[in-house]
């Protein structure tokens, strides 16, 4: 692969413009909220810099609570999914069991279906089952989309080992029970970490979902966002904005940073076992 | 049995859910918004008046646009990033793969604050004294447009990169060997190669655009309304979950096609052709 | 004392096993060799127990194990990758199998570290013990993974192609250490491998493989001198080949067969090699080192002859290549419709290529078997 990569024929020069362009582009209007979350424009015009917006943020009650309730919901969410989507995807590639197909095709279009179709299902099935909303039925609807991502993550990092190390366990003495705990989710660690990271930040910024299954005033940060959007902005929400943007980079940077380092990136492995839909 | 856990959730949060959508496009609306056990046509005759089929066709050709560019800038980019060297190479993929992980409200509102009246865009047509009507700009289906595609791009474009990665380069230097020019070495070389990745990629990207919600509302005001803001509105405003459901069971069908037609198993493309 | 009975493998429709047949003594070298897909392997997990069989049965010592998960089973394996667990350190691999028996025996932990600490100190890894798998070498983690299934004591060692991976030195060193090592400690060790040189060095016996099938079972230098079929002849050393009609002789288990070279016809006697044969078509087998190679016209009557009245077989060719290999020559002879054979040439300084020359070797080095055995 690395003979392959170092014949390249390079490329036309315009379209590593266009790389360079697009990037900016696509960057430019983020650069911009950041820069507005650090000005005041004063009576005069002028543009002071300042942190009062974020001190603004910080003395919101609701606002607060939104986030308390954002990162419980999505703390809650991203350990259901991962614990389950961890034991279903070490059952999916170690063995046969009944019911394998349909969990697999389960999976697959939780990953493809459309949000929308997903939140008004979600919505009219609790409805029908007599679930009062709130958070409860917030986190059940976070964790059943994020599944599949759990599911794909762990299967991609499964698939690169060693089947000779479960038969060697089984030599030495161990029962099935204690190869699960003592080798294969130890191995696990890094996948198990990533799908957690994942589905905490799927959740986190989840609207759509959210929107249809919440009761009224159990708002999350997304909903209340999306409100302050619609309905009357004040410079704090830059700052807001501006605050997740860095905490979600930061995140991802932390639990993807041996991606960067070398290798192929969880997210590309990701995407190479087919559909995969991230983040919105 | 490790599996039996995540089995039940998701038939009990997943296939029972889509289940009762499926039924509940054919039964009929309660005077208050509930459902009656009746079986009902109505609303699908309904569905398939004028408006809403304009919206279903807007929605289709947004949809059809956003995958088709996405996946031709995102090819390009791919092609760009997989012929870099390592660092920048990674810093490449990395910025543009990142916003994907990033809140989507975020970054709309970033958009929206760009273009908006205080923004940078029509700070810059003020400069330039190019006249323009200030409410042009929050309800514009260009901007919508701009949202989607860079919201998309990224899950174009990681796709496509990875497809990329392992091609094997010796066919187009085997193309510029016998005397092929960039341009026919990109369309007969690559391409065809390729042509797997691609509709995968168009796919992915077509499939979700179809039922996009937030980026239409939030930038393209109340002026135009998608098939995400159609259902969203039938089921939460006008409490008319039948006809909700009827228009989910349409996006469902929509995307099953074109699922099926972008997945159809490949002979001639999965291997080079020379 | 290990005994297996007839036993047969299907995967699907696929036959893996028939009706294998093997008894291994106690303290035995044993080698299974074969080709890729012979069903060595197979046959070598069904007796570690991660596979199981269709029919037949395996007893160790008299009592039946086939029904025996891995985990009960008084064996061991060394595998072809190491399978060493990658997130735990080198004394914590080796220690495995014992801490998941402590739970029944009550190893201590200190009895546990001793056992260790020897194995460590037999594959000479004292230094070794807090590394982790990923930092050693190919053979260190042989011998780890050889550490962590001797440790546990096994009645047998089973051990899937452990050198394969190694480079040709390294393989050389772990052959005589492997050896050292079974003939000290008097384990059983049961060793599959595709190098028939491997298997001719390492073994007190080989079964040699094909197609799920055992086609021989010998000590090496039997195997190497009456091979019984024409496929343990092919697999084992190198051979020249002599197609020919079996003509009909009754100094059995002499034959003689009526061959072609270049237009001329002339009989070539060998000795029959198990079963029976009838007219037909046959091939004639002989080995390099058993030809002797003369100028054209130089050999002597003597060493024409082979027993009273009987004279060695004769062919002549063109010596067209001398290849020097330190201790002899490889000579490569071109007998026309017969091919190019190899012969050893040991020090006969007075060959030049071009030379015309004699292939002389005995019957009793000629080995036939019937065309329709050979593939």
């Amino acid at each position: 692969m690395n003979m392959n990569e170092r014949q390249r024929p390079p490329v036309p020069r315009w379209v590593h413009g266009l790389l360079m362009g697009i990037i900016i582009c696509l960057y430019l209007p983020d650069l911009m909220m950041f820069w507005r979350a650090f000005t005041d424009v004063q009576p005069n015009g002028e543009n002071q810099w300042t942190l009062k917006w974020f001190y603004e943020v910080f003395s919101d009650p609701e606002l607060l609570d939104a986030t308390g309730r954002s990162l419980f919901i999505a703390t809650m969410s991203a350990v259901v999914a991962t614990a389950l989507g961890s034991l279903a995807a070490i059952a999916l590639v170690k063995s046969q069991f009944p019911g394998q197909k349909i969990l697999q095709n389960l999976a697959f279009i939780s990953l493809v279906l459309p949000e929308i179709v997903f939140a008004l299902a979600l919505l009219g099935w609790f409805i029908t089952m007599q679930f009062s909303l709130g958070s409860t039925t917030v986190i059940i609807s976070h964790t059943t989309f994020c599944l599949a991502y759990v599911i794909t993550t762990v299967m991609g990092r499964l698939s690169f080992f060693d089947p000779a190390i479960d038969d060697a366990a089984r030599d030495l003495g161990a029962s099935e029970w204690q190869i699960l705990y003592k080798i294969t989710l130890p191995m696990l660690k890094p996948a198990l970490a990533s799908s957690f990271a994942l589905s905490f930040l799927l959740s986190f910024d989840d609207f759509l979902i959210t929107f249809f299954v919440n009761s009224v005033g159990n708002d999350t940060l997304p909903v209340k966002l999306y409100a302050a959007i619609k309905y009357g902005v004040t410079p704090k929400i830059n700052a807001l904005s501006s605050m997740l943007f860095v905490v979600s980079s930061a995140i991802l940077l932390i639990f993807f940073k041996s991606s960067l380092l070398g290798g192929r990136s969880e997210k590309e492995r990701g995407f190479q076992l087919g559909d995969v839909r991230l983040g919105k | 049995m490790l599996a039996v856990p995540a089995l039940i959730w998701l038939t009990a949060f997943l296939l029972g859910p889509m289940l009762l959508v499926l039924v509940v496009a054919f039964l009929k609306k309660g005077t208050y918004g509930g459902l009656l056990w009746e079986l009902d046509f109505t609303h699908w005759t309904q569905i398939f008046n004028d408006s809403y089929l304009k919206i279903m066709f807007l929605s289709f050709v947004q949809a059809f646009a956003t995958a088709s560019l996405t996946v031709a800038i995102g090819f390009l980019l791919a092609w760009s990033c997989s012929t870099l060297s390592g660092g920048s190479r990674k810093w490449a993929i990395g910025l543009i793969a990142l916003p994907s992980f990033l809140n989507l409200i975020v970054r709309i509102y970033a958009i929206k604050l760009f273009v908006g009246f205080e923004g940078p865009l029509q700070g810059l047509l003020r400069f330039l004294r190019i006249p323009f009507d200030e409410f042009y700009f929050s309800s514009n289906q260009s901007v919508v447009f701009w949202g989607m595609f860079s919201s998309y791009l990224p899950f174009a474009f990681l796709p496509l990169y990875a497809a990329m990665e392992k091609f094997d380069f010796s066919l187009i230097e085997a193309a510029r060997d016998l005397g092929a020019n960039t341009v026919q070495t990109v369309f007969q070389v690559l391409i065809p190669n390729l042509k797997r990745a691609l509709m995968g990629a168009f796919v992915l990207v077509f499939i979700p655009s179809l039922g996009e919600f937030i980026i239409p509302d939030l930038l393209g005001g109340a002026k135009q309304m998608y098939l995400g803001n159609l259902i969203s509105e039938q089921v939460l405003r006008a409490r008319n979950w039948p006809t909700g459901a009827a228009l989910a069971v349409l996006l469902i069908s929509a995307m099953l096609i074109f699922y099926f037609l972008g997945a159809r198993p490949n002979g001639p493309s999965s291997e080079p052709r020379r | 004392m290990l005994e297996i009975n007839n036993i047969t493998k299907q995967h699907g429709n696929q036959t893996t096993l028939r009706n294998v047949q093997l008894k291994i003594e106690e303290g035995e070298f044993f080698s299974l060799l074969g080709p890729s897909g012979c069903g060595k392997t197979t046959l070598l997990r069904l007796l570690a127990g991660t596979e199981t069989a269709s029919s037949g049965e395996v007893l160790f010592r008299g009592k039946r194990i086939d029904d025996l998960n891995p985990q009960e089973r008084p064996f061991n394996m060394v595998f072809q990758s190491y399978a060493l667990f990658p997130h735990l350190s080198i004394y914590d691999n080796i220690a495995f199998g014992l801490r998941i028996k402590s739970r029944k025996n009550k190893f201590s932990e200190s009895e546990i570290d001793k056992k260790v600490e020897a194995m460590l100190a037999m594959v000479h890894l004292e230094k070794y013990a807090e590394r982790m798998p990923g930092t050693l070498s190919g053979g260190q983690c042989q011998r780890v993974a050889l550490a962590r299934a001797l440790v546990n004591e096994p009645k047998v060692l089973l051990l899937d192609e452990p050198l394969s991976a190694l480079d040709a030195k390294m393989r050389e060193v772990m052959q005589r250490d492997l050896r050292a090592l079974q003939q000290k400690l008097g384990i059983t060790f049961i060793f599959v491998t595709h190098d028939q040189e491997e298997a001719l060095i390492l073994s007190d016996r080989i079964a040699v493989m094909n197609q799920g099938r055992i086609e021989q079972v010998c000590h090496p230098r039997e195997m190497y001198e009456s091979p019984q079929s024409a496929y343990v002849a092919r697999f084992i050393g190198s051979n020249n080949e002599i197609p020919g009609t079996l003509v009909e002789d009754t100094a059995a288990p002499f034959v003689t067969l009526q061959i072609e070279t270049s237009g001329v016809q002339q009989r070539v006697r060998g000795q029959m090699q198990g079963g029976s044969l009838n007219q037909g078509q046959v091939m004639a087998f002989v080995r390099p080192e058993k030809i002797d190679i003369f100028k054209n016209g130089a050999a002597t009557t003597e060493d024409l002859q082979w027993t009273q009245g009987v004279q060695k077989n004769r062919i002549l060719g063109i010596l067209t290549n001398l290849v020097f290999r330190g201790q002899f020559n490889d000579a490569h002879v071109d007998c026309g419709n017969l091919g190019v054979f190899k012969v050893i040439a040991r020090l006969q300084n007075n060959l030049e290529i071009g030379d015309d020359v004699e292939l002389v070797f005995a019957p009793v080095d000629t080995f036939v078997f019937a065309v329709n055995e050979i593939e």
